[in-house]
């Protein structure tokens, strides 16, 4: 009887020991802090706990990096990081439980949930503070004017270039074997769109290159739009043009984009475009560039080194290969449309539980790791044990050690970071002249590039419609360049779409909120 | 009332040992259950699941009346009726033709290769149907060409879409679908066939006559399960072999409420979308078992 019992019960108990023994350790390891330093110092250091995403591993903020910057402002950072790819989800459970860190990175604040908490007082109002921290205010205006909610400012952005992201990154040597000159306007464009699918560039015999790659999946390169059509796809509702009267309009339904399309779609049907372009996602078309497939790619500007280094991979196998990044073609107006980025990816949000003192010290941090000293020292370590700067003319461009690389690509996730707005345009394995054309680049398109007037505004109706409205969209863009559908199934869906009564309250909210955005 | 108890007290090992299984069921299970709720509620989670609106059957009626309504049930009930017809016989007919082969060791590796698509996870078929599809790299379409052939949009074909699907399908999970109906074949008295046998009947006619009959019972119940999920539709299958030019015939009931559900936060909607196909399930469930019970079958339950 006893012996019956007993073997039954054993396998419960030797669950139970397990699960007893699952929370014991974690609750040892959520806090080092009580047990580890029993000393405390004159004035004791500020414990400020952060959330975070992380592309890599979660490190531990007790690394040297870490250390130097608690010592230097006499506080304790505590970083939790979570999974890049479930972040999201991340943020909006400790949302729902009210467990905010004091700093949050926060994606996206326009989401609806996000939305909410900042409407009913979860956050700091950051607007009156900026001026006192001397770095913070150093940030482009423009910047925090995206960032800012009806005017407020409820986090620090984390600074990321405005330009650079869009250049065409073009076969020099196809180019000049075809004895065709860098395309300026959209048809010296298309005639080498033609010369690069048909003449054969590579030598081979077969005419078995292609003018362009671009990826269709799962959206569309917003880039092929924007090129004649000024900002595509970011804002509300993709964007929005101001007509005559002075009144934003969505972009989609302008004749600008229509033109482009059916562009596209002659281009598509010359067989210009690298083949599977409606399944090709992301960085497929760069992968044909390497193969010595295809001559241009429309990318970032640096995004050629890679890796794998793109001009050293195909000159394995062409070895006068020349990959160089050139300007856009000018559209039929003969002006060059360029997107400017917002200037910076997600905020980092204040708990409204901190209290003031407390926030002032935060702030201090977020100056600190906003200038070019600071951002290195989170970002990439101790120079000389963590990193080196191959080229002492971009000091930002940092070479890091074995060890260290595994750290940086997290550190820098919950600073502001310093703004460079050469981070697109520069390597520390190109040559000087080629970082200088690059800087030139950016200097030029810096110039010619346009924010999106209703970049940073929230639109409740947009979002409520955002997923559903944004795949009819995006499929029949897609559709339509390939033939599947022509240019008046097109029309046709926007006049669907403009009769919903969504589409005009969408308008009226970006309105509203631009016109009271403009105004202060 | 006493006898119960005497019941218990007499079995108690017995029911300590189902209480795990019990308790698992009560409370990942059942408990759940209650979140159906959502469905006749404009649920917003910071009111919370007991202060948000009661909207009775709206968002059914929205569901319902939705434009996009009548594609995303022909999408969902074309994919899920080509699956019957070509997916549902396939491992029944695989399981009958491993049941004839007489070499064990051949038998034995034939069975290990063909259950082993089955773990693989979708990402990585489709991510090789892509690579050897693909009209610029794909191998196939590279023999194709060279033979002097017309390149053939496999992938962005919206008429070869369904077609694809089943095929992925079948080629996923017909060999592991054999398990169940090898352990029924193993059920039928080989007295039969050893009777068949001195009846003169041949191969096929012991297939026909002893083979089939003898695992109909199953293939029914089977079947009557598999209505259950008419309108369901692998969602990682289609949400990853989407693509623009295929969305008119890709679009199904699970790609939908995850589209208005999760990426748009109306919590509701998707809940009453969900519980739209389990209802329907359900009675087609109920419907086909009395069916089965009428032609003299057994049922389900």
């Amino acid at each position: 009887m006893n012996q019956r019992w007993k073997r039954t019960l054993l396998p419960f108990l030797a669950a139970a020991t397990i699960a007893v023994a699952g929370c014991g350790s974690n609750e040892k390891e959520a806090n080092p802090s009580q047990s580890n330093r029993p000393e405390e110092k004159a004035q004791a250091p500020v414990e400020i706990t952060v959330l975070a995403p992380t592309y890599g591993e979660s490190t531990p903020s007790d690394i040297e990096r870490i250390q130097k910057l608690n010592e230097k402002l006499n506080v304790k950072m505590n970083i939790t990081f979570a999974p890049s790819n479930n972040y999201q989800d991340k943020l909006n459970a400790v949302l729902a439980t009210n467990d905010l860190a004091d700093i949050t990175v926060v994606w996206d604040p326009s989401n609806h949930a996000w939305a909410n908490a900042i409407a009913q007082g979860a956050f700091w109002d950051l607007t009156p503070y900026i001026k006192d921290y001397p770095n913070l205010s150093q940030i482009p205006e423009s910047i925090y004017n995206v960032t800012a909610i009806n005017g407020k400012l409820f986090g620090i952005p984390r600074v990321r270039p405005t330009d650079g992201h869009e250049a065409i990154i073009i076969r020099k040597d196809w180019l000049d074997k075809l004895g065709l000159p860098v395309p300026q306007t959209t048809e010296e464009f298309t005639e080498v769109l033609e010369a690069f699918t048909k003449n054969d560039p590579d030598n081979n015999g077969k005419a078995d290159t292609y003018g362009i790659g671009a990826s269709g999946s799962p959206i569309p390169q917003t880039y092929l739009l924007s090129m004649f059509n000024g900002p595509f796809g970011f804002a509300p509702m993709f964007g929005f043009v101001k007509d005559d009267s002075g009144r934003l309009t969505p972009r989609i339904a302008s004749q600008e984009t229509r033109d482009a399309l059916s562009y596209w779609q002659a281009q598509y049907k010359a067989g210009y475009f690298a083949p599977d372009f409606p399944v090709m996602k992301g960085t497929q078309p760069f992968d044909l560039f390497i193969q010595n497939k295809v001559g241009m790619v429309i990318t970032n500007i640096n995004q050629v080194i890679g890796p794998p280094d793109w001009q050293t991979e195909l000159r394995k196998s062409v070895p006068d290969a020349v990959v160089q990044a050139i300007e856009l073609p000018a559209a039929a107006d003969g002006k060059r449309y360029y997107e400017k980025a917002s200037g910076s990816f997600g905020i980092l949000m204040i708990n409204k539980k901190v209290p003031e003192e407390k926030l002032k010290k935060i702030l201090e941090v977020m100056d600190y790791t906003s200038t070019q000293e600071g951002f290195l020292l989170v970002a990439s370590g101790i120079e000389g044990k963590d990193y080196e700067v191959p080229n002492p003319k971009l000091p930002l461009v940092t070479k890091p050690s074995e060890a260290a690389a595994a750290l940086n690509s997290q550190h820098n996730q919950w600073i502001p970071g310093y703004f460079n707005k050469y981070l697109r345009a520069e390597s520390g394995l190109w040559s000087d002249e080629m970082n200088d054309y690059s800087h030139q680049l950016v200097d030029s398109i810096e110039k010619q590039s346009v924010l999106d007037l209703s970049l940073g505004i929230t639109s409740v109706t947009w979002n409520e419609q955002n997923a559903d409205w944004s795949k009819k969209i995006n499929d029949m863009i897609v559709n339509v360049i390939i033939g599947k559908n022509t240019v008046e199934d097109w029309d046709q869906l926007i006049r669907k779409l403009q009769s919903e009564p969504a589409w005009d309250k969408i308008v009226q909210e970006v309105n509203e909120s631009y016109s009271s955005r403009n105004n202060q | 009332m006493g006898d119960w108890k005497a019941a218990i007290r007499r079995d108690k090992y017995l029911y300590l040992l189902i209480l795990p299984g019990v308790l698992y069921f009560l409370m990942f299970q059942y408990a759940p259950m209650w979140g159906i709720a959502l469905a006749f509620q404009d649920y917003s989670p910071f009111l919370g699941f007991w202060h948000s609106d009661w909207v009775g059957f709206e968002h059914f009626r929205t569901f319902i009346l939705h434009e996009d309504f009548p594609i995303l049930l022909r999408n969902t009930l074309g994919i899920n009726f080509l699956n019957l017809l070509f997916f549902f016989p396939a491992p029944i007919a695989l399981a009958i033709m491993l049941n004839e082969l007489r070499s064990v060791k051949f038998k034995r590796f034939v069975q290990t290769t063909i259950y082993l698509p089955h773990f693989m996870s979708w990402v990585v078929i489709v991510g090789i149907c892509y690579l050897i599809l693909g009209q610029g790299e794909g191998i196939i379409n590279k023999i194709i060409s060279d033979y002097g052939g017309d390149k053939v949009d496999f992938l962005t074909n919206a008429n070869r879409f369904w077609t694809m699907l089943t095929a992925q399908s079948i080629w996923k999970d017909a060999g592991y679908g054999t398990i169940i109906f090898l352990a029924a074949l193993t059920g039928i008295n080989p007295e039969l066939y050893e009777a068949g046998q001195i009846d003169g009947a041949n191969r096929w006619q012991k297939i026909r006559y002893i083979t089939i009959p003898g695992i109909k019972s199953t293939i029914i119940v089977l079947l009557i399960l598999r209505l259950g999920s008419l309108l369901s539709v692998g969602f990682e299958q289609v949400y990853l072999m989407t693509s623009a030019p295929v969305a008119s015939v890709a679009d199904v009931f699970d790609t939908y409420a995850y589209r208005v559900g999760v990426q748009q936060g109306n919590f509701s909607f998707a809940t009453a979308a969900g519980l739209f196909k389990s209802v329907v399930g359900l009675v087609l469930v109920i419907g086909a078992d009395r069916m089965a019970k009428k032609f003299g079958e057994e049922g389900v339950y």
